[in-house]
């Protein structure tokens, strides 16, 4: 896949998946599982140091941003405010001046709220962050996201943490079809078939946590998806038959005995 | 507490320090290694290069930050800001439905 890499903001990647690093049962167990993607783009969570816990360590601890490029990520933001705040506090941090935005406007389905998504993202291009944008399958969203200037599109393939799978895949080819940014299916994913089926619809990565995190083995998961990614992707490339409900012989007829 | 010591809020709870602390002092009674962490100060963030320029005031809200597993809601330690200023809050990561 050397000769077909991600580009984001004019960056290349070799593997087309992301991955978090949230819900792992522990840090080892994460660090194996993303290992196993072979993912390069890794996302990670701004909050509070706890400062009753015995244990303090930041998760870069276990990341080396050598070995990964670290995506700060505004995960649980509900305003527009509120996400620029977290962005700026990750940018702080010294790894880049990328952020994976997103701002969420319902608590029972986590979906984007897409006007005070629209608002953040303007801000936050406006400070010189490269932003990639968490939104819904919706096209007018996605292109005024363009206008505004995002580095990349993430619409959902279907609710954060639900495993439901490509739900419009109409919607996904549309958004792709009409956007000149990369577009990255960010959430959804339950499985493998789930994951191959998006990469088929052209688009240009996918974003994971829960698929990984949650699966009995997690580890072994992670290789599951990063072989689907890539066999998505190159049935895409390769260019599917086509679908037609009637049956026709693989095998010459001429020759047959009389 | 020691009736000398001025109050302020550390990561939304009340804490109390010595009259002129500073922000790298403070890190260093923590026992915070300044270099993986991101300080806010009354909502402004305090680069890592100034964090020794200005004495704690009685009031003073800070913020300490790091980097935590992520990528979906439910989150691996540490909480979310909470927000004095507006009327709702941020909702703590199990308030959160996951399926």
């Amino acid at each position: 896949m050397t000769t077909d890499p991600l580009e984001i903001a004019g960056r290349p990647f070799e593997s087309r998946l992301i991955v978090g690093t949230g819900k792992y049962a522990s840090p080892e167990e994460m660090l194996e599982t993303i290992r196993a993607t072979a993912a390069e783009i890794v996302t990670v969570a701004v909050r509070r140091v706890d400062l009753d816990a015995s244990n303090r360590e930041s998760i870069l601890a276990w990341l080396d941003p050598d070995e990964f490029f670290l995506l700060p990520n505004t995960a649980g933001c509900y305003t527009a405010e509120e996400a620029v705040r977290y962005a700026r506090l990750g940018r702080e941090a010294g790894l880049s001046d990328w952020v994976k935005l997103e701002v969420i406007g319902d608590r029972e389905t986590l979906l984007p709220d897409v006007a005070e998504l629209l608002e953040a993202a303007r801000t936050l291009v406006k400070e010189g962050f490269t932003v990639l944008a968490y939104t819904n399958d919706d096209l007018v969203t996605a292109l005024r996201l363009e206008d505004a200037g995002v580095a990349a599109v993430m619409p959902l393939a279907s609710p954060i943490g639900s495993g439901l799978g490509l739900l419009n895949p109409v919607n996904i080819r549309l958004l792709k079809g009409r956007l000149h940014l990369p577009v990255i299916v960010d959430a959804g994913v339950g499985t493998s078939s789930d994951a191959c089926l998006t990469m088929e619809q052209g688009v240009d990565g996918i974003l994971m946590n829960t698929a990984l995190a949650e699966a009995r083995n997690p580890p072994l998961m992670g290789r599951a998806m990063r072989h689907a990614v890539e066999a998505g992707r190159l049935a895409y490339l390769a260019g599917r038959m086509e679908r037609r409900e009637w049956a026709v012989p693989s095998t010459p007829m001429e020759g047959m005995l009389g | 507490m020691n009736e000398e010591q001025i109050p302020i809020r550390l990561n939304g709870r009340e804490h109390a320090v010595a009259p002129g602390r500073t922000l790298a002092e403070l890190l260093a009674e923590l026992d915070l290694d300044e270099r993986t962490v991101v300080v806010e100060l009354n909502r402004e963030i305090v680069r890592r290069e100034e964090l020794d320029d200005r004495a704690l005031e009685e009031g003073d809200e800070v913020e300490v930050v790091h980097f935590v597993g992520g990528g979906a809601p439910r989150l691996v330690g540490g909480a979310p800001l909470g927000s004095t200023s507006r009327s709702g809050r941020p909702p703590r990561p199990g308030e959160l439905r996951n399926t």
